[in-house]
């Protein structure tokens, strides 16, 4: 029984040692060429199964940042249409539509003859002064004007109108009678409540020169700048 | 006899299947590269090669595609950035958020013989010595605020009644506000003596100023 099985495992070793020498015995018949190539294939094998890794990686990393671009372009045009708008209500847009342009000027004429009477001539009640300039743009909002420009220059929030001797100034900018000022807004209404109002029947009153035209306004985007040094975003107040 | 079968047939199947293992790698070994021929390898090779370059031509161009791509997201969001940072700037000026900075207050009591020239002419005062946002009670100054009379001793501003006190909150360099009104000959000198109004005067290091409660009107 031994001697079947010993036989037996000989036998084994016998084959398997014949089969190993039968593939040294390929190794040593090929050449070092031989060798090298089959070297430069797995290393080719490598570099191709890794370059598809990449190609992979990237085709993905593309498709997304597709979407990312495809979905910036979308907010960006939505952001750029807002930032219209909001350029629009801060005066940065030239406006044109139905509305009402007001023409003062110096009482020239009424200055000319009182002023022969040396004694009581007071020239400044022939001028038109910063105040009824502020006074008329006042009445002009509370009429409904939408868009404001004196002498073209377009009034902002922040606009102020004040006097240098009799120049008067807008926006910081000097400016001489005739002053034209033109309100984007219903016409009608404008100016009937303008006629209503303390500033135009007060002029009329001691005869200066007033123009009221209605029709078209063309009113240009404020140029200047806006001061916002001290101005820090605040918290919004939930009432 | 029966242990000596079991034996010998466990013997021979553990033959089997070792020389069956050893056939199977053989043949493995046969259809490796080690049993090619020399130019059949060169022309496995040669394809593999061809397959490579158009691959490393295809990663080149994709890189390159990346890389572009890459530019034009960061330009992308950069942009983004940019016009939210303006809308943000515009939408403080223009009121629709409330603001925040140092300033003054002017607080004016009841009893003052107050008219609403008079308002109109301080908040003109202050934006011409460089109030950068404006609030009458809380009531934000846009372009579009009027100050209007409604009766003999109210006063509106837009459609809102003026309460008393009333204080008026201006952002900007406290001290060059506060002396814009104070000056000789200034603002509050001519309401002490013509009309007996005595607003007080506040610098303060931070004041809140809340947003418009209507938004502005977009033109056209």
């Amino acid at each position: 029984m031994f001697n079947i099985t010993i036989v037996c495992t000989i036998l084994g070793l016998l084959l398997s040692w014949q089969y190993k020498s039968t593939r040294a015995e390929a190794d040593s018949s090929s050449s070092i060429l031989h060798e090298n190539i089959i070297e430069m294939i797995q290393q080719l094998e490598t570099d191709i199964h890794d370059t598809e890794e990449e190609i992979g990686t990237i085709r993905n990393q593309l498709s997304q940042y597709q979407e990312v671009e495809d979905q910036d372009a979308g907010t960006l045009k939505f952001l750029q249409d807002y930032l219209h708008l909001q350029r629009s209500i801060n005066s940065l847009t030239t406006v044109v539509g139905p509305g009402i342009t007001i023409t003062l000027d110096d009482n020239v004429q009424g200055a000319a003859s009182a002023s022969t009477d040396f004694a009581s001539f007071r020239p400044e009640d022939y001028i038109i002064h910063d105040k009824t300039v502020l006074y008329l743009v006042n009445e002009l909002k509370a009429a409904g004007a939408k868009a404001i420009a004196i002498n073209n220059q377009r009034l902002v929030s922040s606009s102020d109108i004040r006097c240098v001797g009799t120049v008067i100034l807008v926006n910081t900018t000097p400016m001489a009678p005739p002053y034209q000022i033109k309100a984007l807004g219903d016409p009608e209404e404008i100016k009937e409540k303008l006629l209503l109002g303390d500033e135009i029947p007060y002029l009329k009153a001691r005869n200066f020169p007033v123009k009221i035209e209605v029709g078209e306004v063309e009113i240009p985007e404020y140029k200047g700048n806006f001061r916002q040094s001290h101005l820090e975003r605040g918290e919004q107040i939930h009432e | 006899m029966n242990k000596s079968i079991i034996s010998f047939t466990i013997v021979l199947l553990v033959l089997g299947i070792f020389i069956s293992m050893q056939f199977k790698t053989q043949q493995q070994l046969i259809n490796s590269l080690a049993y090619q021929d020399a130019r059949d390898l060169i022309t496995l090779y040669n394809t593999m090669k061809e397959k490579q370059d158009d691959l490393s031509i295809t990663v080149q161009e994709l890189r390159q595609r990346k890389s572009t791509i890459e530019y034009e997201t960061a330009r992308g969001i950069e942009r983004i950035d940019n016009t939210e940072q303006e809308i943000e700037q515009l939408q403080m000026l223009n009121g629709e958020l409330p603001v925040n900075g140092p300033g003054i207050t002017v607080t004016i009591t009841g009893d003052a013989p107050l008219l609403h020239y008079d308002l109109v002419d301080l908040v003109n005062e202050l934006w011409a010595t460089g109030a950068e946002a404006i609030a009458i009670n809380d009531h934000r100054i846009t372009v579009n605020t009027y100050i209007q009379p409604y009766s003999s001793d109210e006063i509106f501003v837009n459609d809102e009644k003026l309460l008393f006190p009333c204080i008026i909150k201006a952002i900007g360099d406290p001290h060059t506000l506060e002396k814009g009104l104070t000056f000789t000959g200034g603002l509050v000198e001519n309401w002490s003596i013509l009309y007996g109004i005595y607003p007080s005067i506040t610098p303060r290091d931070n004041i809140a100023i809340p947003a418009v409660k209507n938004r502005g009107v977009a033109l056209e």
